[in-house]
């Protein structure tokens, strides 16, 4: 029974593919996707510095921002400047290029989701963001789903109108 | 960025007359053949589809983020940032303040400051975002090759080859027979230009203007001894009188009007309105809201107008004289009402209720039909006003206008009577369409033939520049550094509110590269500032800071800076090492990025020193001349703080400049806009009534078709044929964008088409149906147009919206019709040549047919109560409350916070649709098209609806009876939307909105066939936005797709950003925080949006006056927006 034996085969493999996908899809701890600069958020929280130093506009602005160049380059004039990974940086400096960072955070179009408020009402960012502290390369650690903002809404008491909190 | 450049290449000749006739291709559908696809295709594209999303599920999508390279302290990305600048769609110059997302102007609001406009804007300036982003821009300099093709070039070889050809005209010693013809530039651009043709020995330029008020000019010149177009304050009028100026639509400066109009005429700004009579043969939107119509007989207007006139002066117990040089007409006023067919007893009671209510203002014809004949009754007007005691009080000619300065039709028509005995060697278009506006009689096309070199600064292509030899594209006025002073004492900033889109280059920085090139002396270039002419000595007052229209705008740190095109693309040194592609435009800022590079280094704000001692490119000119007029011999730290001052408020008022402007300046227009030449010699009034005629004027039923008197317009047809400016297309210049085309005309809701108005009594006997095809005759051409049947005009006219029929101007405006320009002359008569948009015409009706998108074929309320409207005396009185209706089974809504709530003054709404088109450009509203139109697959969420009377006041010609009432979503305590939702898409907020998750949405379509007031829209196709229109979008307002339903939202992204900004404040929100997009824009202010659980809100008061109601109460609906009824001096009854 040649032919049965290697479409059940088949099937098999289509379905250990189909889980795989289901797996990867559904997992929240994937790694980061892999960046232009190998930078680490670990080495940058160690020394100290608090999360809106780089990331200033997130008490402005829908956008928590990423750091200026200019921000970049202030710092790594002087601190390990012949480092490799520096180099890339001042690389991009010298032609005065911004980085192409990879996206690893990112909502669907039809949420309309806002920094400012949550960090006004006092949400760390490691409830969203994870342990960013200990990681090197940067990954999502929280699923953003609809249950994650509800439960966190919900528990904050947080206003959880469909169309007028996220989807208009 | 490609697309325009082919699409010039292979644009498609001009179409032939009757092309509309035959159906001629949409040049922009979406939805055209959308929905065709057989069966196989369909499951093929299903196979494909699945395997794509099977691999898209595979891919991690990486989406890349870009940091600025140096941060702009001035900017927060993701916040949208405000620029102060004057809207250039008309000569009006009203200010406009552009809302910028992360370097993208994504929306027009007008600004507050603006003493003409006051925050508010009409449809065309809502449009000027789709010009800045029209899809059909040039993307770089063009130049016609020997066979007529035009070739893209480089910048430096456009100027080199302009240069070239300057050189070659100063060598054959022809400078004296060049010609600049641009748009009304009375700015910084304008004195650049005078000194630079003047540098040239070039002839002075001409401003260019369709409508130039030819016939008021010449009236005010006999009454007032000045050639200038007065300014008008309709506000303090008791009685206002208008015989077909325009000026709630396109007439000067309709915003400032229509605000002035409102709160003189509307029930809503004051208890004791004051009337309006109309007169003219045309009922246009300005007519719709008068009190009283009065339907004159085409060509009628002198003579209703000197019956008025003789009948005040007798109850005023003087003579009515006029000025030297005009000859009296030589009958009485009772014989002229009876030849123009108003009942004398009514112009009676206009001419005593003229004498009663003072001030008043009394106005001659508009554009539609300035004539030779409007001069005189422009005269007759303005000796009226004069006799009342109206100037200087509602009529002000020491407050001239800025089309005062505009040329001549004469000297327009001269120059290319000129051109055409190749008299013109060199030709400047700066922002000019004569080719598209001027009557193909005029000769325009074949005089631009003769000329052996044409310049053209257009943006785009159109009709003229189609005949051009070089074109060096200039920017958008959006982002352009300029000026305008919409008159004498008041003058707008602008400035750019982006980079530039396109490959474009100011004209500005052109001639002054030129004056560079061959080393001439400019005066505001030199190392020395002159003292600017258009200034008076001391400096002015810029408006105060207005309540946070804008934080930015009163935070010193961002004050108002725009992406600086022109100082990050400088001014080339010479053609050979040009310093042309700025390092900005070498970074590609990536697809779907919001955050952009800034190439450069940080330095000090060039804004804030004083420019360098020679100027080398235009806003380094404008600055120095403005810093130098503002403050002058001030420290060079005050120049800059009062510029940037100025930047931030866009505006600058001269001291007491609205009192008494100074002679001077009123002799400078003179100066630049010299009387035609020869004797100023009125026309007679009306051919029946010249002096020698013997007898009465032969009598003319309302329904014969053919004049019984001698013809008086040039012709032998037997309809006049009338053309009247649009307020969509002004006079044809917005005609390339989709939302001016898909808003339909407020009066006719016909949309993508040129159409010929007849009126019904007399197409029904002649078998003319709805969207057949007339044939019209005249002795200049022919044309082809489909026919409207319509109600507002007299029997014996046809009339045509100016403004479609473009041959060459772009995806939207093209084959839109035949153009009405054939079927004019272009006679001169007594000097001046007027261009008299009215002519005999014939008609004959063609078996053929073109259906018109009609967005509303219903003008009748029947027994429905739509828009009501309520008599003068009954308007606070229990008599004009509506039964209300509120019975459930089930508890109401709690709204626990607020309830949010809209409420429409229908006595204030003229129509003008202004709130439709900010609603398109605020809420990412796809244009859909003409086919999409025809099926009433229009994206509108908000609609402004017109019905003529209602079933107990039917309309009378004295009193139609108009009423307009905008109808956006009515956000339904009680909706039958919601309940039948089978996903819960639709469903009611806490805040009382009818909520629509579009994420949700599966499309049953169940909400929009339940929803009485069909404000519900379906996606049915992939909405279109040819680039970069996309770059139009709002980012706070999702973008929908195919298969969803959508509606209006009560702007929910403005009331959301408003909340957050309460709640992290802690604050409460205050009444009038939160405008949505239709109310900001609103000229009239006719919409209030407000907290209806917040009884002292504006919004829960009006909802408590007599006269609100809620439409279709009785379906027990409960809607959240309330009418007020419009309010009539009287009602007919039936």
């Amino acid at each position: 029974m040649f032919p049965l034996k290697s479409i059940a085969a088949l099937g098999v493999l289509l379905m250990a593919a189909f889980l795989w996908i289901f797996y990867r899809q559904n997992q929240p701890y994937r790694s980061g996707p892999r960046q232009p600069i190998d930078f680490s958020h670990r080495v940058h929280v160690r020394r100290g510095l608090a999360c809106d130093y780089c990331h200033q506009d997130v008490m402005r602005s829908n956008y928590a921002g990423l750091p200026s160049l200019l921000k970049c380059i202030s710092c790594h004039r002087e601190v390990i400047p012949y480092y490799p990974q520096v180099q890339i940086l001042h690389a991009y400096w010298r032609k005065q290029r911004p980085i192409p960072w990879r996206r690893v955070y990112r909502l669907p179009d039809y949420v309309h989701f806002s920094h400012r408020p949550h960090i006004a009402s006092g949400i760390a960012c490691q409830t969203c963001h994870g342990n960013v502290g200990a990681m090197n390369r940067l990954r999502q650690v929280v699923n953003f789903n609809m249950s994650t903002c509800l439960t966190c809404h919900r528990a904050y008491g947080a206003k959880t109108d469909c169309f007028q909190t996220c989807h208009h | 960025m490609k697309s325009p450049l082919i699409q010039i290449a292979s644009a498609p000749p001009a179409p032939a007359a009757g092309s509309a006739a035959s159906g001629g291709q949409e040049a922009f559908d979406p939805a055209a053949g959308a929905g065709v696809q057989n069966r196989r295709g369909f499951l093929k594209s299903l196979g494909l589809a699945g395997a794509g999303a099977a691999l898209a599920g595979c891919g991690t999508g990486q989406v890349e983020v870009l940091p600025y390279v140096v941060p702009d302290a001035r900017r927060t990305p993701g916040e949208p940032v405000r620029f102060a600048t004057v809207c250039r769609e008309c000569p009006a110059g009203c200010g406009m303040l552009m809302r910028v997302h992360d370097g993208r102007a994504t929306k027009a609001e007008g600004n507050p400051d603006h003493p003409l406009n006051r925050g508010k804007l009409c449809l065309r300036g809502q449009s000027a975002l789709q010009g800045l982003y029209n899809p059909d821009r040039f993307a770089g300099p063009l130049l016609r090759d020997a066979r007529g093709r035009w070739q893209s070039l480089s910048w430096e070889a456009a100027l080199a080859r302009l240069a070239q050809e300057i050189s070659s005209v100063e060598r054959e010693g022809r400078a004296a027979e060049s010609a600049w013809l641009g748009g009304l530039e009375n700015g910084a651009l304008g004195a650049l230009v005078d000194d630079w043709l003047r540098a040239n020995r070039y002839p002075p330029r001409l401003s260019y203007e369709a409508y130039s008020y030819d016939a008021l000019r010449l009236a005010a010149a006999a009454v007032f001894g000045q050639p200038v177009i007065p300014g008008f304050d309709f506000a303090p009028a008791r009685y206002l009188v208008a015989f077909g100026a325009e000026f709630l639509e396109t007439w000067l400066s309709n915003v400032e009007y229509a605000r002035q109009f409102a709160a003189m005429h509307s029930y809503g700004h004051t208890r004791h309105p004051a009337r309006f009579v109309f007169a003219g043969p045309r009922l246009n939107l300005t007519g719709a809201n008068a009190d009283e119509n009065w339907q004159l007989e085409p060509g009628a207007e002198p003579l209703a107008m000197f019956a008025l006139a003789e009948l005040t002066a007798r109850r005023l117990h003087r003579r009515l004289d006029w000025p030297a040089g005009v000859q009296p007409p030589a009958f009485s006023a009772e014989r002229a009402a009876a030849a123009a067919r108003v009942p004398l007893d009514v112009i009676r009671r206009a001419a005593r209720r003229l004498v009663r209510h003072r001030p008043s203002l009394v106005l001659g014809p508009g554009v539609a039909n300035d004539d030779e004949q409007a001069v005189f009754t422009h005269l007759a007007a303005l000796r009226l006003n004069q006799m009342l005691g109206n100037v200087g009080v509602t009529v002000f000619p020491d407050r001239p206008h800025a089309l005062s300065a505009a040329a001549w039709q004469s000297q327009v028509l001269d120059l290319f009577g000129r051109a055409r005995r190749g008299g013109v060697r060199l030709l400047f278009l700066h922002h000019a369409n004569p080719a598209f506006h001027l009557p193909a009689a005029a000769g325009i096309r074949a005089g631009l033939e003769r000329i052996p070199f044409i310049v053209s600064f257009a943006r785009q292509m159109d009709e003229t520049t189609q005949s051009a030899h070089l074109i060096l594209p200039d920017h958008d006025p959006l982002e352009s550094w300029g000026d305008y002073a919409p008159r004498p004492g008041l003058a707008g900033l602008l400035q750019p509110a982006m980079r530039p889109v396109f490959d474009t280059r100011p004209t500005g920085d052109i001639l002054l590269w030129l004056a560079r090139h061959f080393r001439q002396s400019l005066p505001g270039a030199e190392p020395q500032p002159p003292v600017a002419s258009m200034l008076p000595p001391s400096a002015g007052v810029i408006a105060g800071a207005h309540p946070g229209a804008s934080g930015e705008l009163n935070d010193p740190a961002t004050l108002g800076l725009g992406g600086h095109p022109s100082r990050l693309a400088p001014a080339p040194e010479s053609p050979a090492s040009p310093n042309l592609p700025s390092s900005a435009a070498a970074i590609p800022a990536p697809e779907g990025s919001n955050l952009r590079s800034s190439p450069n280094l940080p330095q000090p704000d060039p804004d804030d020193a004083l420019p360098p001692a020679a100027v080398t490119n235009f806003d380094q000119y404008l600055r120095r001349r403005w810093q130098s007029a503002l403050a002058p011999g001030a420290a060079p730290e005050e120049q800059a703080r009062i510029w940037r001052r100025f930047l931030a408020q866009g505006v600058w008022v001269a001291p007491g400049a609205a009192a008494s402007p100074s002679p001077r300046q009123v002799a400078s227009i003179r100066a630049s806009s010299p009387m035609p030449a020869g004797p100023l010699v009125l026309p007679l009034p009306h051919p029946t009534l010249a002096p020698a005629a013997p007898g009465p004027p032969p009598p003319a039923p309302p329904l014969r078709l053919a004049p019984a008197g001698p013809a008086k317009f040039r012709g032998s047809g037997r309809f006049t044929l009338l053309l009247y400016p649009s307020i969509r297309f002004f006079d044809g210049r917005q005609a390339n964008r989709g939302w001016c085309q898909e808003i339909p005309d407020p009066l006719s809701k016909i949309c993508w088409d040129s159409y010929v108005e007849i009126h019904t009594a007399v197409a029904q006997p002649l078998g003319i149906r709805e969207g057949d095809i007339l044939r019209l005759d005249s002795p200049y051409g022919a044309a082809e147009f489909p026919a409207h049947l319509a109600n507002g005009l007299h029997p014996a006219v046809l009339a045509l919206e100016i403004g479609q029929g473009h041959a060459n101007f772009g995806r939207f405006a093209n084959q839109r019709g035949d153009s009405p320009g054939k079927l004019l002359g272009a006679q001169l008569a007594g000097g001046a040549w007027l261009p008299g948009f009215q002519i005999q015409v014939a008609a004959r009706r063609l078996e053929k047919r073109r259906n018109l998108a009609n967005l509303q074929i219903e003008r009748q309320q029947w027994d429905k109560k739509i828009a009501l409207a309520v008599a003068l005396a009954d308007a606070d009185t229990a008599a004009a409350r509506e039964p209300e209706m509120r019975a459930t089974w089930y508890s109401f809504h709690p709204y626990p916070h607020h309830r949010w709530a809209m409420s429409v003054d229908l006595s204030s709404c003229i129509g003008c649709n202004a709130c439709v088109a900010a609603c398109y450009a605020e809420n990412n509203i796809p244009v859909m098209g003409r086919s999409a139109c025809m099926s009433h697959r229009e994206m509108a969420w908000l609609r402004v609806e017109v019905y003529a009377g209602d079933s107990r006041h039917p309309p009378t010609r004295m009193n139609p009876d108009l009423r307009f009432i905008p109808i956006p979503c009515q956000q339904c305590d009680n909706a039958p939307c919601e309940y039948v939702c089978p996903v819960f898409a639709a469903y009611h907020t806490d805040e009382g909105l009818n909520g629509q998750v579009y994420n949700r949405c599966i499309g049953t379509r169940y909400c929009s066939n339940n929803c009485i007031y069909k404000v519900r829209r379906f996606n049915w196709f992939t909405p279109q936005w040819p680039a970069p229109l996309d770059q139009q979008m709002n980012p706070d307002v999702s973008v929908r797709a195919k298969g969803v339903m959508e509606k209006c939202t009560f702007c929910v992204q403005r009331i959301e950003r408003a909340e957050r900004s309460a709640k992290i404040d802690r604050r409460p929100l205050r009444d009038g925080e939160i405008q949505p997009a239709c109310m900001q824009t609103c000229p009239t202010q006719a919409i209030v949006f407000g907290d209806q659980k917040d009884s002292r809100s504006r919004v829960a008061q009006l909802q408590r006056r007599a006269r609100s109601y809620h439409m279709f109460y009785e379906e027990n609906c409960f809607p959240a927006v309330n009418y007020l009824k419009r309010v009539k001096f009287e009602l007919n009854s039936t």
